[in-house]
């Protein structure tokens, strides 16, 4: 072996720092600032939507109530699940594993910084370009999924359904962008050692749903494409008179649709592992079943999208075979929850707030889950589909299945992100708040739909025996606004005065344990390499690590996909303002077009311009490179031209 | 539970194959979750009390045979959970020859209703009302003048959507009398929650008379006040939405007013059927409905009292 | 204790094949464009499902002989980036490189010409009707990723004859290759929705 050079700290550090000062935001390409941009921005649209289902709880309080008029309301509801759905629940997942993927896997950023930063300023320029447009008076209005032809241009007038439909466009294209790099990070960037079979399965949720990402947002993008077209060019896609179809766009949007809804879930499930296997002290039990759960799912997820259109009118045999398949993907997420019950019965439980989230997870999905059986039944949808029992189930899977692991998450990565401890009081007490609220309010609902209430209603009659019900739930909201402003509480002032955390407070078993809190720009002083599963308890005394990268440039490891062999290193981009810029023009095409089309092609020009500064080498990178290229070859016995 | 618009409370062939369909989901998934988190709090309490997790081979051997007996066990009530349904799915989708056929048609926000009949002079049209004979298997054909709407009537059935350019049709069979109450269960636009309906079941005798009934045309006015109400409603802007048979009001954008007082209900279900609604109705339909394709109309107080004794007259 | 250490110095720093972290972030975006690409023809296919004449009576049969032409052009273009460009970029023959770009760039200006040619003579509008509005969306998609492919090309072909070149470049190019096969193949099916099915596929 040849002489070794231990890493020169001070001039990583120099390299890896980030720019500072306003031009230093704007052009931030680091991982985890951009990461944890992703997250508070994300926190921030979940507080304007919570806001909005405030509003909403309070209206249905009482019958006839006259606080909020149908066309407010109807933008409320509009609103809120699309803020949910698009603005916090996939941008949070996304921004956790901007974060935490590079750290897990052993390296130091994503592999395409640039990218990534144009992912978030395009994520954020939709949520202003919508939230915009909805302070000016032209807020969707036709439910989170706008079906044609309430969303065509027949019946929606106005620029309401346009920005909806732009909005997608937007995050659309920021969360293919994160699953682009995620999938590239996770395969090729991985420290030595880190076979397959060694991922953590947070970053295994990751892979996953990065796929379901790349193959499910397309059809969104074409359906919500041609909602677009049909509505500003005079396009007949969902036109029915003129040879176009109504259900087409249902088909277009639920093949997304019904994926997206497991792509919020499935990093939850890489979250649960992560948080039970520190709190057990063991690794999760069944590893390969585990995988092979999330992939089935990833897999499956894709073939369920007809139990959206139950009440359609389609032909029995097709929905039968949807209704299989929508109660067999219950199978693999069943056989992940017993293998997690094993972990806990066989481990030495250490009850912290991450792990109550968890636990609360359990309690609480478990419910959503069997609801999504029952309305798996084709006989039984059809009195169910369209009514407060979907309200209640959605929100038992997703809340139960998504936020409560989320929310445990924020706890466990909270002091790596910090340095700080959090207070365990408080975390204790927003759980219990959280637990009890959403129940309160949630559970209720399952019992309005059985009794007649549909979906998407401003009011109700007095008459109709759902007030008890409906006064509920709205009282039930109370407990979880005062959690989550605990949480937040608790998050605020800990970041200042929390407990110093040191670098692994949860004795946690996945890499970004075993560098600082928080991490340095660079992310690990010497690369490190992997010797099991579970990488910090699997490592030795004198674990190796990775020596002999440049310090001056910001390089990154790239190895073999299968085993992670170390392979070559690449360069990779550092700061740069150029990102910014595209997603300025990015929003010119888009925001413009739907005033006017010939903004898309302006915007298109302008993106042109931008993109030929983003590609052009500069001249000292490709001096440096030509003589790097030419001592490589030269140290190796070959020949150089003069 | 019981209600006049819930599915627990079935007055109708299908609607009770699914409640007890709904039974036996419920008891298993109960069971389900009963079993699962008794496992899973049971382990929290073993968890506390270890000392030092348990990785040993024969104790993941365990495991995976529990695990794996869990799956199997799920497995298997999966299977028969999807064998009901798909049983049930059968038993209510399949019917032989309908002794009546209905068809709604939904609009922005109300539902146009018609029982079709060979001969033009039997056939029925009216509004937000469906009246149906016990016992007897109906078919129910549904299409959209405009936008997606779902007709849904949970003591009866499961709800079917309205989709522009298709007609979807399902099989209803009540079997006891009562009066239900029906909703849109799509989002239709502003006045989605203002778009219900009645159903009256009746024995087949008193359903005939209905029938009989509705196939009249309007009653002729009786008192002067009637006259003159009849006069108004042809010479103000009520005769370009609606109908009346026996009138010269034959336009059909909005509901058949020709026995409108046989009716229970207003504005698609939203009021009751009585003077002051009705007064109220005519004289600003917008403020009860905001977003309702029914204008505000200008009526002085005579006009107003006539047109209602009039159409009260519509029996 | 020793300190034991995996030494990477020896490792090359730059690569210009499938083992690069960008020519996976390709791929990535490939696989995004032809997933759009097979959903619009099963829009089509749903749509003819849909309708029972398809193409509408209005619309008149497609024009054979220029959409071929176009159709052969693009093929042998990508041979040539294969022969030239690509297996140049992995030769590091910067001749080679060069012939090759250019002689894409040309074709890909003539198949936009062409295909400009073609699309002011369908003799439909997309708001004509729905098989418009598939058939220009079809039109307009690939012919931006054909202006995309041509570009790049272009630019490229400018930097090679300026500028040096390094690894990275050659990395760049390799890329676009891979880039110009996509648009060439994914070009094959759309040639037989827009100019082949509405000879078989019309009733009557």
């Amino acid at each position: 072996m040849s002489e070794y050079a231990l890493t020169d700290e001070r001039e990583l550090h120099a390299t890896w720092k980030p720019a500072t000062g306003l031009l230093g935001w704007l052009s931030e390409t680091g991982h985890k600032p951009i990461g944890l941009r992703y997250i508070v921005t994300a926190m921030c649209f979940f507080g304007a939507a919570g806001l909005e289902a405030a509003l909403m709880r309070l209206q249905l309080s009482r019958p006839n109530n006259t606080l909020l008029g149908p066309d407010t309301y109807n933008q409320l509801f509009t609103m809120h699940g699309t803020t949910m759905m698009f603005l916090f629940a996939v941008p949070v997942m996304e921004g956790m594993a901007i974060y935490l993927v590079p750290l897990m896997v052993g390296t130091r950023n994503v592999a395409f910084p640039r990218l990534n930063a144009y992912g978030y300023f395009v994520y954020l320029f939709g949520g202003i370009f919508i939230y915009t447009m909805f302070a000016l008076g032209a807020g969707a209005d036709a439910g989170w999924f706008a079906y044609v032809p309430l969303s065509g241009p027949g019946f929606s007038p106005g620029k309401r359904v346009d920005t909806w439909s732009q909005m997608i466009t937007f995050t659309e294209l920021s969360a293919l962008v994160v699953a682009i790099e995620i999938t590239v990070t996770a395969f090729k960037q991985r420290a030595p050692g880190m076979s397959l079979n060694r991922i953590p399965l947070f970053v295994w949720s990751m892979i996953v749903t990065s796929f379901m990402i790349l193959f499910a947002m397309p059809s969104v993008m074409l359906g919500s494409g041609f909602l677009a077209l049909d509505r500003l060019v005079a396009t007949h896609f969902f036109n029915q008179s003129e040879g176009g179809d109504t259900i087409l766009y249902q088909h277009l949007f639920w093949f997304f649709g019904h994926p997206e809804v497991y792509i919020i879930f499935i990093p939850a499930l890489g979250f649960i592992s992560m948080i039970l296997s520190a709190f057990t002290g063991r690794k999760v039990f069944g590893y390969p079943v585990m995988v092979s759960s999330l992939v089935f799912t990833g897999f499956m997820a894709f073939g369920l999208w007809v139990h959206h259109m139950f009440a359609t009118g389609l032909p029995q045999l097709g929905e039968s075979f949807f209704t299989a398949a929508s109660i067999v993907i219950s199978i693999p997420t069943g056989v992940q929850i017993f293998c997690w019950i094993a972990t806990l019965w066989t481990g030495r439980l250490v009850i912290r707030t991450p792990l109550l989230y968890v636990l609360g997870f359990f309690i609480v999905f478990i419910i959503g889950g069997l609801s999504g059986v029952m309305i798996a039944s084709v006989p039984l949808d059809l009195q169910l589909h369209d009514t407060f029992f979907i309200v209640a189930h959605l929100h038992y899977v997703l809340i139960g299945g998504a936020v409560f692991p989320l929310f445990g998450a924020f706890h466990f990565w909270f002091p790596k992100w910090t340095g700080r401890m959090f207070s365990e009081r408080m975390g204790r007490l927003s759980f219990w708040l959280l637990l009890i609220g959403f129940n309160v309010t949630f559970f209720p609902m399952h019992l309005l739909g059985l009794m007649g209430m549909p979906r998407r209603v401003y009011t109700y009659g007095a008459q109709m025996g759902w007030t008890a019900l409906n006064q509920l739930a709205s009282a039930g909201a109370v407990f979880i606004v005062a959690s989550i402003v605990i949480m937040l509480t608790n998050f605020f002032v800990s970041r200042r005065s929390g407990e110093p955390a040191g670098n692994n407070p949860w004795n946690a078993d996945s890499l970004e344990w075993s560098t600082a809190s928080p991490p340095p720009p660079y992310n690990f002083l010497h690369i490190p390499v992997v010797s099991g599963a579970n990488a910090l308890w699997d490592a030795a005394p004198d674990q190796p690590f990775v020596t002999g990268m440049r310090t001056h440039r910001r390089e990154v490891l790239v190895t073999k996909t299968l085993d992670a062999e170390p392979d070559h290193r690449e360069e990779i981009p550092g700061a740069t303002i150029v990102p910014f810029f595209l997603a300025l023009t990015t929003t010119v095409a888009l925001w413009g077009a739907i005033f006017f089309a010939w903004w898309f092609t302006v915007g298109t020009l302008l993106s042109v311009i931008v993109l030929l500064f983003w590609f052009w080498p500069k001249r000292e990178d490709v001096e440096e490179h030509l003589e790097n290229e030419r001592k490589f070859t030269l140290e190796r016995g070959g020949e150089v031209p003069t | 539970m019981t209600g006049i618009q819930s599915a627990l409370d079935p007055a109708g062939v299908q609607a009770a194959q699914i409640h007890n369909l709904w039974h036996l989901f419920l008891w298993v998934c109960a069971a389900v979750y009963v079993v699962t988190v008794a496992f899973f709090l049971l382990a929290l309490i073993k968890g506390r009390r270890r000392v030092e997790p348990v990785v040993d081979a024969a104790s993941e051997r365990r495991m995976t045979i529990a695990v794996g007996t869990g799956a199997g066990v799920t497995i298997v009530a999966l299977l028969g959970l999807l064998t009901a349904s798909v049983a049930t799915g059968h038993a209510i989708g399949t019917f032989g020859n309908a002794k009546l056929e209905i068809q709604v048609t939904g609009h922005q926000w109300w539902w146009e209703v018609t029982y079709p009949h060979a001969e033009a002079d039997k056939i029925i049209r009216t509004a937000n009302e469906i009246h149906i004979p016990t016992g007897t298997p109906i078919l129910v054909r549904v299409a959209t003048r405009d936008v997606i709407h779902s007709l849904w009537m949970p003591n009866l059935h499961g709800k079917r959507d309205l989709i522009p350019g298709r007609v979807n049709k399902f099989w209803i069979e009540a079997d006891r009398p009562g009066v239900f109450r029906g909703q849109c269960a799509e989002y239709c636009g502003m006045q989605h929650a203002n778009m219900a309906l009645v159903v009256v079941a009746e024995s087949p005798a008193d359903f005939d008379r209905w029938e009989q009934h509705q196939r009249t045309p309007a009653p002729d006015p009786k008192t002067a006040e009637q006259l003159r109400g009849r006069q108004a409603f042809l010479s103000l802007p009520c005769v370009n939405c609606h109908a009346i048979t026996g009138t010269d009001a034959y336009a059909t954008l909005g509901p058949d007013l020709t026995h409108l007082a046989t009716r229970t209900t207003l504005a698609a279900g939203t009021l009751i059927n009585n003077k002051g609604n009705l007064s109220g109705w005519i004289l600003n339909a917008p403020a009860i409905k905001p977003g309702n394709q029914m204008p505000a109309n200008v009526l002085d107080a005579q006009q107003l009292n006539d047109v209602v004794a009039y159409l009260e007259s519509l029996r | 204790m020793t300190t034991r250490v995996l030494d990477v110095s020896d490792l090359p720093m730059e690569t210009a094949d499938s083992r690069a972290l960008l020519w996976w972030g390709n791929v990535g975006m490939l696989a995004i464009e032809g997933t759009m690409f097979a959903m619009l023809i099963a829009t089509w296919l749903y749509l003819k499902t849909a309708n029972f004449d398809w193409p509408p009576q209005s619309v008149p049969l497609p024009p054979v002989l220029w959409p071929s032409i176009a159709l052969g052009l693009l093929v042998v273009s990508a041979l040539f980036m294969y022969l030239l460009a690509d297996r140049g970029a992995v030769k590091d023959d910067l001749n080679s490189i060069r012939v090759g770009h250019a002689v894409c760039a040309a074709i890909g200006v003539a198949f936009l010409v062409i295909r400009w040619k073609n699309m002011t003579e369908l003799g439909f509008k997309w708001s004509d009707h729905a098989y418009g509005s598939v058939i220009w969306t079809i039109l307009g998609m690939h012919t931006f990723h054909m202006l995309a492919a041509t570009g790049e090309t272009i630019s490229l072909l400018v930097y090679e004859s300026v500028w040096p070149v390094t690894k990275k470049q050659l990395l760049d190019i390799r890329c676009t290759c891979v880039y110009w096969y996509f648009v060439v193949i994914s070009w094959i099916p759309f040639y037989f929705i827009v100019y082949v099915a509405p000879y078989y596929v019309r009733k009557g």
